[in-house]
């Protein structure tokens, strides 16, 4: 009976997250639709006017094809319809179907985001305990310095810095892109041709993150060192290294998820201009490119894949934090 | 690939270097062989065809692997290209072109004039955005054998015989296109054509990689393995590319701007950095709204034009790049054709206002006036400033509005709602087409048609005429006689001839590649 009750709470739980997000995720379409069309200009004449020019009749054509010519709400309502079956339509400036551009796009963006946030996760981690352990230290002040300059420096103005000194001035990485024009060694060789790629764009999205983690574990640690439990486990006379590994860490390191994840929207922003300093092949430039062309159901469409893995990144966060604290517990006492 | 490339440039620096920077045969001084990066500043392009689109990646690109009837040199006239001669009636009616022999497409099948005519009748009439106005002078088109391709036209049309190159007029595989959905057709993507070069590899966001035509139809040519397109939307990182000698040649985006910083960074690293005239012809210009109650008192622009200093805009603002232009076509009608003039006299632009009933009021102005300025174009901005500063003198108070680029055409060129604007419209390579930016019926007709509202029935009659001239002499009296009045009426403030920059490393020849700087790069080889 019991666990009936406690599977019953958890499916309304679910439901009511669930109906919040589809809610969240209308609400940010509605929004960009009534936006995107308050701008001045539309996608055909930003298309027009970017290629030098089209005649009347061209645009009356195109207008016609891509249902602009109707009013505002028929056009937002015939968009929620084929959004209900998962097409996203198709961009008028890029001329292709907008799920087709994603496919081409988001595994950059995806490996850049996810190489970077694992990378600079356990660089970050690994700093913060130092220094948590070292507290005082020149090391531990050198490495507190350093944090804050990672987290004042603009991602646009490092990327140029990075970019400048070791690929330009030193040509030890490649300036952009994530493929050079002449590769071999097979696939091994490809391989290790993206990795080298990889390495500046994911540091210079990493770095903040790096930063934030590094404070974060550094506090949270120290903080796990003053508890009682602590003091007792040192008291029955265990080994510094068997306090730190076996207890602190384990619960100083929960928040790492949570600023892994939210760390994770800031990073997706990042990303965008990364990828343009970089020439990466993501989602990053198509933005600004959907917004300057009044490309509708291309900048609907990237917000509602930002948001979606925000969303998913977020619940991931809650279900991984519920799993390795026992006061989150889905269903616990601590509810 | 960058240390190689670097001491190979090191090594070719030291060896005195031919550049030349016009159109040229390389037979002369290059050898065949190596590989050539091109760096485009432009957004990636989703297909290849540029028969239907005007997109300037797909151009770029496509014009090494279609060619066309004929391409321009580097002046502007039209040369043999698929066609190796041509005859033209002296009523201008019939155009006779004899089709050079032997032109293989890129899977072996001959090209014949049955191509040409499917791509006119079935792909740039009805699918090009501008295939129906460049081309509805076209009566009928036949094909007596497979070398020859005539066309009849239903009234002389002078532009004609400049709208057949691979920009406006490519040549489509009729084997590949006929009776298919054109623009879902795979060789959209996997393009087949007659050019120098075939399509090798497309990693998609990175670059495109083409590869020699070995049965290209001209002998010896082209002199490069392979031509590379790496496309750059950012100038920093195009900059960047150059520096570390990862490409060798940036044909657009190369802002004015950024010409003295190239110059003195790369110059001594073995890179050309030019401007050049660009074919098309944009003219930077001021718009006037003439259904402004203000602006549409001729006194006003008056006193306006006589206080913009072109000269100082040309050497501040685009850094000695282009030319002072006095009218829409300065490059066809020199601007000391244009019959009036409107040198800068703050003196006689207070005098104008004050004798139209316009004084100045306790704060010292008249009025005020809006200028838009799209953030797309670096000098804009500080154009518009420049601007504020000198009407000013006359009492006239500017305020700047800013924009993007599709905010700014859709109020200058559809909504019309704005007074004053910023922008550059191009009516090249031939005179005709500066009717669109100046005919009555062109009013609020979509991007770079007739946004001031312009009317003046002779001018319409004019440019009717003007087009069917084919005589060269008469042609030219008739725009004179356009440019004159359009002056006199002054819906439009021309400032200069946008020139564009470019830069190329020293160890080629032959860049940048012909007239438009979009066609095939067939003659550009490694220099010795």
């Amino acid at each position: 009976m019991l666990k009936r009750q406690a599977l019953l709470r958890l499916a309304i739980a679910f439901l009511r997250r669930a109906l919040s997000v589809v809610g969240l995720l209308w609400a940010i379409v509605t929004l960009s639709f009534l936006l995107i069309h308050l701008a001045p200009g539309d996608p055909i004449s930003s298309f027009v006017g970017e290629n030098g020019g089209a005649s009347p009749e061209f645009i009356a054509k195109m207008r016609l094809e891509y249902g602009l010519d109707q009013p505002l709400i028929v056009q937002y309502g015939h968009y929620l319809a084929k959004l209900a079956v998962g097409d996203l339509g198709y961009s008028i400036r890029f001329q292709m179907p907008v799920w087709d551009l994603f496919a081409e796009r988001l595994p950059g963006t995806l490996l850049l985001l996810l190489s970077s946030i694992i990378v600079f996760s356990i660089v970050g981690t690994l700093a913060g305990i130092y220094s948590a352990v070292n507290e005082g230290s020149v090391v531990d002040t050198l490495l507190r310095l350093f944090v804050v300059l990672c987290f004042s420096l603009p991602v646009f103005w490092l990327a140029q810095l990075l970019i400048y000194g070791l690929a330009v001035k030193v040509a030890v990485f490649p300036v952009m892109g994530m493929r050079s024009l002449f590769v071999s060694g097979g696939v091994l060789g490809r391989f290790l041709d993206v990795a080298w790629h990889l390495i500046l764009p994911a540091t210079v999205l990493g770095t903040w993150h790096m930063a934030v983690t590094q404070r974060f574990v550094r506090t949270s640690l120290l903080q796990v060192l003053q508890e009682d439990y602590i003091r007792t486990a040192r008291a029955k006379g265990l080994t510094n290294r068997r306090v730190l590994y076996h207890h602190a860490l384990r619960n100083a390191l929960l928040p790492v998820i949570t600023i892994t994840g939210i760390s994770f929207g800031t990073m997706l922003t990042g990303a965008t201009l990364t990828e343009i300093v970089f020439n990466w092949p993501g989602l990053g430039r198509l933005i600004l490119d959907a917004v300057l062309g009044r490309d509708r159901p291309l900048l609907i469409g990237l917000l509602l894949i930002s948001s979606v893995l925000t969303i998913v990144v977020d619940a991931l966060t809650s279900v991984v934090q519920s799993l390795l604290d026992p006061r989150t517990r889905i269903g616990g006492t601590a509810g | 690939m960058e240390m190689n490339r670097r001491t190979l440039l090191s090594m070719l620096a030291a060896l005195p270097a031919a550049n030349l920077i016009s159109f040229s045969s390389a037979s002369a001084a290059g050898v065949d062989g190596g590989n050539l990066v091109v760096g485009l500043r432009t957004s990636e392009p989703r297909h290849l065809n540029p028969a239907v689109t005007t997109v300037g990646g797909v151009q770029l690109i496509g014009a090494n692997i279609y060619s066309a009837l004929t391409r321009f040199d580097a002046n502007g006239t039209p040369i043999p290209d698929l066609a190796q001669s041509w005859d033209i009636s002296t009523d201008g009616l019939t155009y006779t072109f004899h089709l050079a022999p032997n032109v293989k497409w890129h899977d072996g099948k001959p090209f014949t004039s049955a191509d040409v005519k499917f791509s006119f009748e079935e792909v740039l009439l009805p699918l090009h955005p501008v295939g129906k106005v460049n081309f509805s002078a076209i009566d009928t088109i036949t094909t007596p054998d497979d070398n020859t391709v005539v066309f009849r036209l239903k009234y002389a049309y002078a532009p004609f015989i400049s709208l057949l190159e691979v920009r406006h007029a490519t040549i489509l595989p009729e084997h590949i296109y006929q009776g298919t959905d054109i623009m879902q057709n795979p060789a959209n993507t996997q393009p087949i054509g007659t050019g120098p070069f075939k399509l090798a590899e497309w990693s998609k966001g990175n670059f495109l990689r083409l590869s020699r035509n070995e049965n290209y139809f001209k002998p010896g040519k082209p002199h490069l393995d392979e031509l590379v397109f790496v496309i750059i939307p950012d100038t920093n990182t195009m900059v960047a590319a150059m520096e570390a000698n990862q490409i060798d040649f940036a044909p657009l985006g190369v802002s004015f701007d950024l010409v003295d910083t190239l110059k003195e960074r790369l110059g001594p690293e073995g890179w050309v950095i030019g401007t050049a005239a660009y074919l098309f012809r944009g003219t930077g210009s001021i718009l006037m709204n003439l259904d402004d109650p203000i602006l549409s008192k001729l006194p006003v622009r008056q006193a306006i034009a006589s206080l913009i200093r072109k000269d100082e805009i040309l050497s501040t603002v685009r850094k000695g790049v282009g030319k002072i232009a006095d009218n829409p076509i300065s490059w066809y009608i020199p601007n000391t054709e244009t019959g009036v003039s409107y040198s800068v006299d703050a003196a006689k632009a207070n005098a104008l206002l004050d004798a139209g009933g316009l004084p100045k009021k306790n704060d010292g102005f008249r009025f005020s006036l809006s200028i838009v300025v799209s953030t797309g174009w670096a000098e804009y901005e500080p154009i518009a400033s420049l601007a504020r500063d000198w009407l000013r003198e006359a009492g006239i108070n500017l305020e700047i509005q800013k924009m993007d680029e599709a905010a700014a055409i859709d109020k200058m060129f559809t909504a019309r709602s704005f007074q004053l604007g910023l922008c550059n419209p191009s009516f090249g390579p031939d005179p005709a087409i500066m009717a669109k930016g100046f005919t009555s019926d062109a009013i609020g007709k979509g991007a770079y048609t007739n946004g001031m509202g312009y009317k003046n029935p002779t001018v319409d009659a004019l440019f009717a005429e003007g087009v069917r001239q084919v005589a060269p002499q008469e042609r030219h009296k008739t725009y004179q006689k356009i440019v004159r009045t359009v002056m006199t009426d002054l819906p439009v403030i021309p400032l200069y001839e946008d020139d564009f920059a470019y830069a190329y490393r020293k160890a080629f020849i032959g860049l940048p590649p012909g007239g438009t700087h979009r066609d095939s790069y067939e003659d550009v080889a490694k220099a010795v």
